[in-house]
């Protein structure tokens, strides 16, 4: 393996071991994504010849693309893992869905997400997000506090020498944990490619029934899909460089088909994947106020 | 490839960020999205003299 894969791969392996040493109910945020997979994978190393002795979570927002959700319950049940679904029952009543409500993430993400840890009384709450993807996620400490509403304050961390992590806390409040906040969006994929690691076939371009709207791409993965003036249905060849809720998460063209290709791709890229995310540019400073608010 | 570690120490509105950012600059490691997005947020924050603050 690279040596750069390798150094990402320890560190990533000993802030797990570490953090998981001064936890009392750790859950893993499992979002079906790519980091998520190699997330999961590092835990199965952490841990191994031990199964993964955390519980994993996924927010379903109702929304998800339909291939994540099977990839989901397959990886569950494949590896045997305590894996667990939450979803905001009180917005999908209400009808809460992306194309009328601009509260949605609120709603169906952030607020699912806090009832959830709330549930769960977790402590130590495992992420994929990495420091390359956002502005906020780039400031983000590899352990970082949470107060016991869920909030975020970039400003009041837990002082700490290097990796000698400062887990004090009081009574209710958290640590969210980021074993992965160093690496790259390519190191993900060089990960991938060298572990033979699985993921969901949407990263990988097909054929495949699109929205053509504002010259972005969103699959047409359901009738619940509300087409706005202006809008064509295409079939082209299409992939996704990040995974969110469909309505949400741009694709994009490419004729990408297996992970050397994938690689190629991104190498020569000039944008960043990021750019499809719509949420993250819906004002300046956006995810940043998310966070604040306790979202991921 | 090749990993560096930087660090920058200053007190507040020292430059460090602006260092920082100026280095991923120079070595061509901002994406076009990135860079169109510092531009907008430049135009809403910055002095109208300076062009660009990174």
């Amino acid at each position: 393996m690279k040596s750069h894969l390798i150094k990402l791969e320890e560190e990533a392996i000993s802030i797990i071991r570490d953090t998981y040493a001064n936890s009392e109910k750790p859950v893993i945020l499992y979002s079906i994504g790519k980091d998520s997979s190699v997330l999961l994978e590092l835990f199965k190393k952490a841990f191994y010849p031990v199964t993964i002795p955390v519980p994993l979570l996924h927010i379903d927002t109702g929304w998800k693309f339909k291939e994540m959700i099977s990839f989901r319950n397959y990886i569950y049940k494949k590896n045997k893992l305590n894996g667990l679904v939450y979803s905001n029952t009180k917005g999908i009543k209400a009808g809460i869905n992306p194309f009328n409500h601009s509260n949605y993430t609120e709603i169906m993400k952030t607020d699912a997400l806090k009832n959830a840890l709330k549930l769960g009384n977790y402590d130590f709450i495992y992420g994929g997000a990495r420091r390359d993807e956002e502005a906020s996620r780039s400031k983000e400490k590899v352990v970082s506090h949470r107060d016991k509403n869920n909030r975020w304050d970039p400003t009041n961390q837990n002082i700490e020498p290097w990796y000698i992590f400062n887990t004090l806390k009081r009574s209710e409040e958290s640590f969210r944990v980021f074993p992965l906040s160093n690496w790259t969006e390519l190191n993900i994929w060089e990960y991938i490619q060298k572990e033979n690691i699985e993921i969901v076939p949407l990263y990988f371009a097909k054929k495949r029934k699109v929205v053509v709207s504002n010259n972005q791409l969103f699959l047409y993965d359901d009738n619940r899909y509300q087409l706005q003036k202006g809008d064509v249905i295409k079939e082209l060849d299409v992939r996704f460089r990040t995974l969110g809720c469909y309505p949400l998460t741009a694709g994009i063209e490419s004729n990408a088909k297996n992970i050397n290709e994938v690689i190629k791709e991104i190498t020569k890229s000039n944008f960043s994947e990021r750019s499809g995310r719509l949420i993250d540019y819906d004002k300046i400073g956006s995810m940043e106020l998310k966070k604040r608010d306790g979202y991921f | 490839m090749r990993s560096v570690s930087i660090m920058t120490c200053g007190s507040v509105d020292d430059g460090k960020s602006t260092l920082l950012g100026r280095l991923i600059y120079e070595t061509n490691n901002l994406l076009e999205d990135q860079s169109k997005y510092l531009y907008q947020l430049n135009k809403k924050f910055a002095k109208k003299d300076i062009e660009v603050v990174f």
